[in-house]
């Protein structure tokens, strides 16, 4: 037959016959069964409970911590429903001082890593803090303030850092609704109130859903900002039973139960966007006239989105800077700095480890898949993918079954368990989507016609490979490892229980001393997270924003 | 002369479909063929043979006298040396209009690249659109480009996979002029793939049709129009009445009186009659055996009137845009020329 060169490897140019379909298959399913296994004998734990763990953690904390983790869910998804969805609207529809400015800085408070806003709020409104004493120096020692160290309070504070996943969902589904579905509402007697209840807020569901679904995976995920606020869930119980008592055993049941907390929240996102294709055909580019907002109206719109934006976003980095400058007046020279430096050398290295190791992953099932194309590709690039949805107790706990499972296998203690590759394996299950998705949609841009044309016109795989696939491929590339870069900072549950002895992060650092109240020397390494994480909400907001 | 293109039995299936079965063909250098067929014909599949793209079941390609695809033999498409238009263009968004020309150039000095991307731009009029990138430039703009390009090397041969299909009604017809000019100005083969019969017969100067992976009939548009080879052919190319008949030799007796033929046949047959083949006249004298106008269809330009025959068969007719013709007056008719007819 043909002279088979290069046409194996390069079958994206033809027609894949069906075994080179299946040979394109077997590094995606590799790397599917490596992200897959740990979350799958998490959920085998799940189905064989051990009865007298579960009676044990029944009879004390087990209650409390479903209740809470239900709480903190319910009013995370109400709390970010509510804002993100009422500022993208404002925005969107109406016309008021700073507009523009707002519309895209409301999304800073992306940037701003849960547990550090859980310790700036505890810092500024707790009893002993600035607002309290001045509350009570005006209205009297026994005026009444809202206990902060509560659920409300920590509900609270997640809803203001994680509103900005509704906020920019719901903005773009209402940009897309274009004029003409709102004008022929208002043609058949809706008012603007009737038509955007009636028209606007249901189209947009979809966005919604998924915005809000994303907030809540993010609360359900998080240890230390409930910690701090004395309110424990499910994931706090995760890391409490598994550092204090380290009894792994509990803790991976304790996991295993997140695990179902986590995938019926799926399920929920699955029917909550169910029948949902709304696809804008035409009536795009052009949205309705904003309305001009006037009188007190149009002050109301600047206080509302300046009050949100200043707790999100200006209170906690103002507070860091100020700890910060505080805390570099006071020190001893020369001791400081070098601890700092190895703490973001050391995360610095993790996170870049972490996120090359993802993209090359994340390419590799990408092209596989692209080349195998299919339902199987399909299936195998969703169970690859799943990690994001998990929360990060839940990815440790499984890397560690499925760790300890290989160390008994092989027989070697504890190598793997207690090792590097245990972190960055949990790294990798978890943040796989966040990459996959950038890496796959620039793979999209590279269509095969692009690649048959070049072929054409006598290039072989090289140049083709330099002149067409690299410069379209790497912006996603880049933007895939920005991504896992700033998530694997800010990542804690996950750090906190697979790092190595003695290795911290500057996560773990800056929670540990604000978990003893050293808020100045949290500070530092807080605002340094922070400042990498703008790194990608700039980038969204330069995209996002109006054109 | 050796031909540019020779086709010879080609197959080729995708799992259980015959998507192109025993096509042979051979296209004379500087022809332009067009692949005419309904969507799933097989037409695509052809070009993308010819291409190199897809390999063949069996059958021989042979491009300009050099055997391309056969049992023991197959070059790869970058060693073809065929220019190819894509339907989406397959423009490189990262590289200029200039630099997307370039691309197909290889093994020339800079400079020389430079000037025949230059000449090339100018050639599809767009001297001083070099500079752009594919997303500033319009629909119309961006296929001149990648016409530019797929000429820019001087391929022995062009191929066009439906270029028109993503551009609107005005600035197809354009198009299609223009790419005709540029075609015959460098004097190039072509080989263009369209499912538009009217942008087929309009541009080609050879149409081959193609219908569930076989070639049907391959001619100057002409032929393919006024002698299709069977009746999907003939309606496919265009709007036909069929009129019962029994030939008789040369001649033909029908519902439209005695017809010459251009085949000879004998027996029970069906013929093809194109509605503009007719010409109508009002008729003064009303008999019962004159057909009658049962329904018009105006566009201005011209129109299709309906007529009933007296045997109860129904006939369009196309004549300019006159208004003596109403519903249910009598008409008197008359068919020009010759007519094709099919065994029943």
């Amino acid at each position: 037959m043909a002279p088979l060169t290069w046409r194996g490897t390069w079958s994206v140019l033809s027609r894949p016959r069906s075994n080179q379909r299946y040979t394109a298959l077997i590094l995606p399913v590799v790397i599917a069964a490596l992200v897959g296994v740990p979350l799958l004998l998490l959920l085998g734990e799940l189905l064989t409970p051990s009865f007298e763990v579960w009676e044990q953690l029944w009879a004390t904390t087990l209650p409390r911590m479903i209740g809470n983790t239900l709480f903190l869910l319910v009013a995370v998804g109400l709390g970010t429903s509510g804002i993100g969805v009422s500022l993208a609207w404002l925005v969107t529809a109406y016309d008021f001082p700073l507009r523009r400015i707002f519309d895209r800085a409301l999304l800073l408070p992306l940037a701003v890593p849960s547990f550090v806003m859980g310790f700036v709020f505890m810092a500024t409104f707790d009893y002993a803090g600035p607002v309290q004493t001045a509350w009570r120096e005006w209205f009297g020692r026994d005026a009444f303030f809202p206990d902060i160290r509560s659920g409300p309070g920590a509900a609270l504070v997640l809803t203001l850092v994680l509103y900005p996943y509704v906020y920019l969902l719901a903005r773009a589904a209402f940009r897309e609704q274009g004029a003409t579905t709102f004008e022929a509402a208002r043609m058949m007697g809706c008012s603007r109130r009737e038509a955007f209840f009636r028209l606007v807020l249901p189209m947009a569901r979809p966005s919604i859903v998924a915005g809000a679904t994303l907030a809540m995976m993010e609360a359900m995920t998080d240890f230390a900002t409930v910690r701090f606020f004395s309110f424990p869930t499910l994931s706090e119980g995760v890391v409490r039973v598994w550092e204090g008592r380290m009894d792994r055993a509990a803790a991976t049941e304790l996991a295993s139960l997140l695990l179902f907390f986590a995938l019926a929240l799926i399920l929920l996102e699955r029917l909550g966007r169910r029948g949902a294709r709304y696809d804008q055909q035409g009536g795009r580019g052009r949205r309705p006239l904003r309305v001009v907002l006037t009188g007190l109206s149009r002050w109301g719109a600047v206080l509302v989105c300046g009050i949100v934006l200043g707790l999100a976003f200006v209170l906690p980095v103002g507070q860091l800077i100020a700890w910060t400058l505080a805390e570099i007046d006071g020190h001893i020279p020369g001791t400081w700095e070098l601890v700092y430096g190895q703490y973001i050398v050391t995360t610095v290295g993790l996170a870049a480890g972490a996120a090359i190791i993802t993209v090359i992953l994340s390419l590799v099932l990408a092209q596989g898949a692209r080349m195998a194309q299919g339902r199987a590709s399909r299936v195998i690039v969703k169970l690859a993918t799943q990690g994001y949805a998990m929360p990060g107790a839940v990815v440790a706990a499984g890397v560690l079954l499925s760790l300890s499972a290989i160390d008994r296998i092989l027989g070697l203690g504890l190598i793997l368990t207690g090792s590097l590759v245990g972190l960055l394996y949990a790294y990798v299950v978890r943040f796989m989507a966040v990459s996959y998705n950038s890496v796959e949609s620039s793979l999209v841009k590279v269509k095969p016609s692009m690649e048959q044309a070049a072929r054409i016109m006598g290039a072989g795989p090289l140049k083709i490979l330099r002149r067409v696939h690299a410069p379209l491929v790497t912006q996603g590339l880049a933007a895939g490892a920005i991504l896992v870069f700033v998530d694997v900072m800010k990542e804690l549950p996950a750090t906190m229980l697979l790092r190595p002895f003695g290795m911290d992060t500057l996560g773990i650092w800056s929670y540990m001393l604000a978990s003893e109240a050293f808020y100045q020397a949290a500070a530092l390494p807080a605002l340094t997270i922070l400042a990498a994480g703008l790194i990608p909400v700039l980038i969204l907001m330069r995209v996002g924003g109006e054109r | 002369m050796t031909p540019a293109i020779n086709m010879n039995h080609i197959h080729k299936t995708f799992g259980s479909v015959q998507a192109v079965n025993d096509v042979s063909f051979n296209i004379e250098p500087g022809t332009l063929l067009v692949l005419l067929g309904a969507s799933g014909c097989g037409k695509t599949t052809t070009l993308r043979l010819i291409a190199g793209l897809e390999t063949p079941d069996s059958g021989e390609i042979s491009i300009n006298g050099v055997t391309v695809s056969s049992r023991d033999r197959f070059v790869q498409p970058e060693d073809r040396r065929l220019g190819m238009v894509f339907q989406d263009y397959a423009l490189f968004p990262h590289l200029t209009a200039a630099a997307n020309i370039e691309f197909a150039l290889n093994g020339v000095t800079v400079r020389e690249r430079q000037a025949r991307s230059r000449d090339m731009l100018e050639l599809v009029g767009l001297e001083s659109m070099g500079n752009r990138y594919p997303h500033q430039l319009s629909g119309g703009e961006q296929q001149r480009i990648a016409l530019a390009r797929a000429l820019a090397a001087s391929p022995g041969v062009v191929l066009l996979d439906e270029p028109f299909s993503n551009l609107d009604a005005a600035l197809r017809k354009e198009m299609r002029e223009e790419v005709r000019r540029i075609l015959r100005q460098t004097g190039m083969t072509a080989v263009f793939v369209t499912h538009d019969q009217e942008e087929a017969l309009s541009l080609g100067d050879q149409i081959a049709v193609m219908r569930g992976g076989k070639l049907q009939q391959i001619g100057a548009p002409q032929d393919v129009y006024l002698r299709p080879v069977n009746r999907e052919v003939a309606a496919f190319l265009g709007e036909a009445n069929f009129v019962q008949g029994i030939a008789s030799g040369g001649q033909v007796e029908c519902a439209l009186g005695r017809l010459p033929l251009w085949v000879p046949r004998n027996g029970p047959v069906e013929i093809l009659v194109r509605p503009e083949q007719i010409k109508l006249e009002a008729s003064t004298s009303k008999s019962a055996n004159s057909p009658c106008i049962e329904h018009i269809r105006y566009f201005g330009h011209d129109q299709i009137v309906t007529l009933a025959l007296p045997g109860g068969e129904s006939l369009d007719c196309r004549t300019w845009a006159r208004l003596d013709l109403k519903v249910g007056t009598p008409v008197k008719l008359d068919v020009h020329g010759p007519v094709i007819a099919y065994g029943k």
